[in-house]
């Protein structure tokens, strides 16, 4: 597995696909060609940085379809691109709504390629960075006792200390402990930071 | 002299006239019929032709599509070049392989135009050599884009053997596309996944080449069966009810039979035999 941004193209045509994978080697990209949709879902790794640009018209497979089963797949966040020979409203319009990031007609030149794909790398490293702060979170979360969680849900509810050791039966002195300790693990020092990163990984039920 | 000879000198002086007259009226009649069949023959060569050119308005977006394929390889691979060269150490192996590229593309959309132009061209029937599998395969690669884009998977089944038949290959090639057209339009209503031609060419015992093209469409309704040959009886909306006309007659100039059944597992079979031109060896 490399953290290298990979090019995941698709294209069932060898003469294209080989043409457009030495240009974005050119550029100094990662490329990963494929000339069946089948061998790219088979192959498709989430983990790795990179986009994807398929073609749209393929036998067995179409590019929005492969794109549906990519999404299906657990690679809902990669960015796609799609490359097409004709270009029709009706399947760009498809194409877009179902969440690609642009759609290329054939010849594709160099520059709109480029900006497409770079363009790709911002968003799929933004989508990575928003992941990984999320998986970063929940595992500080994960290190709370049950009573520092419950303690956090209160807090995020805005409930005051007092009202906090009523509920759970105890002394005001004791939550406070427990919730200088929870704020600590979390590594967060305002209330309100508390509550965004509540919000964000669901907790303040 | 004149009067014993009288009545056979009048005979002879009356039928010889008659007789050149007789000769005179024969020719004219022979030359009339001959400007007759060649009339015939010059507007079934114009019916053909603008068969042919009214397939290939149907099969412009995926002829387009055949072409826009070599030129998109070509764009790019000539744009990677010239990113290769603008680097400091340019990888030239990497350079040189781009530009084989680019002329093997360039090829391969000519060859496209090639046979495009020799469909569109009206010219006199040629009769010279043709490989039967040689024309399945570049019929195919025209209709490939028009395949996918209907989901329809094709399947070649070609007998081992060269079949080499006498005769012009745009028409052989036009009866061809016809009937796969035919297969294709046959299965709008099919379920995706079972859209599918077969097309087999096998060798005779008789020394005749079989093509066959077969479908999963609707088949032959009971009403068809009969008039399918028939010029200007046509089942689709916007059909001139040539097309089969045409390919049967086109198969009979070239000694052959064209034939259509439904296939026991539904769908059609359509399909020609030709004489080989050269007994082929190992026929399976």
């Amino acid at each position: 597995m490399t953290d290298k941004f990979t090019v995941y193209l698709v294209d069932d045509d060898p003469g294209v696909l080989k043409a457009l994978s030495r240009l974005l080697r050119a550029r100094g990209y990662e490329v990963n060609p494929y000339s069946s949709p089948q061998l790219f879902l088979e192959e498709h790794d989430v983990a790795v940085p990179g986009c994807a640009i398929l073609d749209v018209s393929m036998p067995g497979l179409d590019g929005l379809q492969l794109q549906r089963a990519l999404t299906a797949a657990g690679g809902s966040h990669r960015p796609v691109l799609f490359v097409t020979g004709k270009g029709d409203i009706p399947t760009s319009v498809r194409a877009m709504k179902a969440g690609a990031i642009d759609f290329l007609t054939k010849p594709v030149k160099d520059k709109d390629l480029f900006a497409a794909v770079s363009s790709a790398e911002a968003l799929d490293a933004e989508s990575r960075r928003l992941h990984s702060e999320l998986e970063s979170m929940q595992a500080k979360v994960r290190t709370l006792t049950p009573r520092e969680r419950e303690v956090l849900t209160h807090v995020v509810a805005g409930r005051l200390n007092k009202q906090i050791a009523g509920d759970l039966g105890t002394v005001e002195k004791t939550i406070k402990v427990h919730r200088s300790r929870m704020m600590e693990k979390l590594g967060i020092r305002m209330v309100a930071d508390l509550v965004r990163m509540a919000e964000k990984l669901n907790l303040s039920k | 002299m004149w009067d014993q000879y009288r009545w056979p000198i009048v005979a002879v002086a009356a039928i010889i006239p008659l007789q050149s007259m007789l000769i005179g009226y024969v020719f004219f009649q022979g030359r009339r019929r001959r400007e007759a069949e060649a009339e015939a023959a010059l507007q079934r060569k114009e019916v053909e032709h603008l068969m042919r050119v009214s397939v290939l308005g149907e099969l412009s977006g995926s002829i387009a599509h055949e072409i826009n394929q070599p030129l998109t390889a070509i764009l790019s691979n000539a744009q990677a070049a010239l990113h290769l060269l603008a680097q400091k150490s340019p990888d030239l192996v990497e350079v040189r392989d781009a530009l084989e590229d680019i002329v093997h593309e360039d090829n391969r959309a000519g060859e496209v135009i090639h046979r495009l132009r020799d469909l569109l061209k009206k010219g006199e029937r040629k009769v010279e050599n043709v490989n039967i599998n040689d024309l399945v395969r570049s019929t195919i690669s025209l209709l490939n884009s028009e395949l996918v884009g209907r989901d329809i998977n094709v399947r070649l089944d070609l007998g081992n053997s060269a079949f080499l038949v006498r005769g012009d290959p745009v028409q052989l090639q036009q009866v061809l596309l016809n009937l796969v057209m035919n297969a294709m339009d046959a299965m709008a209503s099919t379920l995706m996944a079972r859209r599918f031609i077969l097309i087999s060419t096998r060798g005779a015992h008789n020394g005749m080449v079989d093509v066959l093209v077969k479908d999963r469409g609707h088949g032959i309704r009971p009403k068809e069966n009969g008039h399918l040959f028939e010029p200007f009886y046509t089942t689709k909306d916007r059909g001139l009810g040539l097309g089969l006309a045409l390919c049967s007659t086109i198969i009979r100039a070239h000694q052959g039979k064209l034939t259509l059944v439904n296939d026991e597992g539904g769908g059609a079979i359509a399909g020609f035999s030709l004489p080989i031109q050269e007994p082929a060896i190992g026929t399976a």
